[in-house]
């Protein structure tokens, strides 16, 4: 048993056949003398199979400007907003598309509408603001970290992109 | 930020961000197995990029310097979805919400589970290696720990997965 546990580490690397040849080897004379770490690297490389199965599948990546992509409740970016969440989506689409449109945004651009200001605002700007407007009722239009992002960008001079400090 | 554009081949922030976006979202994805807190994630990576990119040492290699920030970005998602749980109790009725994992069988569900709860070195070892198939050396450069230390961290998250694994079957009846 104790010679069992000198292998403990080195089980899960042999099932994965991540060992070195020195290393594959002692553990495969340890694996003749004992049934039990035999199971064991059976079980684990079992266990390694099954991972990459059944976790390995990702969904593509949703794209926030497809129409079909918002949630059935969500804010839907359609006419007819009213009341706070309308006030609040026009703010933050003038508000992102302004400050991060310094980095891509034509000289010319036509900023009288958020619509104008979404269309010439960068890709990372439509993809903060859209991802925000998907939140379900109770969440605020921006998280934490978007609207510390934000902050520092109220704050920055001529497009630099190294955030200012606000002052404590 | 000129020399990070030229070395990367694209000629603006939007371009780089458009480039990492699909490996910024898988690798979120592989670590919360949820739709909706991988593009939390995504999104918070994406900003970091922005805000960090002109900081960045030319020497940098984004790749690398991206799955470290993504892989702590969503290993530090567990407070945020304890948070949005509470928002979610409403809609536990529903169907499961379009772009969800579609698996909903009882060993993909158990393996989540038993991932979830490794710790931050173990998790992010056996996702690294096996669900994005990293080597060993580059998840240590990529952390800058030592290549020893990952295996050592694979090796106990692999057999901490097949314990909590047992278990679950045990009790299940």
């Amino acid at each position: 048993m104790s010679k069992c546990r000198e292998f403990e580490d080195l089980l899960p690397l042999h099932a994965v056949e991540e060992t070195s040849l020195d290393e594959a080897l002692a553990v495969e004379e340890h694996l003749g003398d004992c049934s039990d770490c035999r199971e064991e690297v059976i079980v684990l490389r079992e266990l390694s199979v099954s991972l990459r199965r059944e976790l390995s599948h990702v969904p593509p990546l949703p794209d926030p400007w497809l129409a079909d992509s918002f949630t059935p409740g969500g804010i839907a970016p359609a006419p007819g907003l009213a009341g706070w969440r309308g006030i609040a989506l026009a703010a933050g689409l003038i508000l992102a598309g302004i400050l991060v449109g310094r980095w891509s945004m034509p000289e010319q651009a036509d900023l009288r509408t958020p619509a104008a200001v979404m269309s010439t605002a960068g890709a990372g700007a439509r993809s903060l603001v859209a991802t925000k407007l998907r939140r379900p009722p109770g969440f605020s239009v921006f998280s934490p970290a978007a609207r510390r992002f934000l902050s520092e960008a109220a704050h920055r001079k001529e497009g630099a992109i190294s955030p200012a400090r606000t002052q404590p | 930020m000129e020399a990070l554009l030229r070395r990367e081949e694209v000629d603006c922030l939007d371009s780089l961000l458009e480039k990492y976006r699909g490996h910024i979202w898988r690798l979120a994805f592989r670590f919360v197995q949820d739709a909706d807190e991988a593009q939390d994630v995504t999104q918070d990576v994406l900003l970091a990029l922005y805000q960090q990119a002109a900081r960045l040492r030319p020497e940098t290699r984004l790749a690398a310097w991206l799955t470290r920030v993504t892989s702590n970005a969503a290993l530090n998602a567990k407070r945020r979805r304890t948070t949005r749980r509470r928002y979610h109790l409403a809609a536990a009725a529903e169907p499961r919400r379009r772009g969800s994992n579609p698996d909903a069988g009882l060993v993909g569900t158990g393996l989540r589970r038993a991932l979830a709860a490794l710790p931050r070195g173990q998790r992010a070892a056996v996702i690294l290696r096996l669900l994005e198939e990293k080597t060993f050396r580059e998840i240590a450069e990529t952390f800058g720990v030592t290549e020893g230390t990952v295996k050592v961290q694979f090796a106990r998250g692999l057999s901490r997965l097949r314990r909590e694994m047992a278990e679950n079957r045990s009790e299940t009846p």
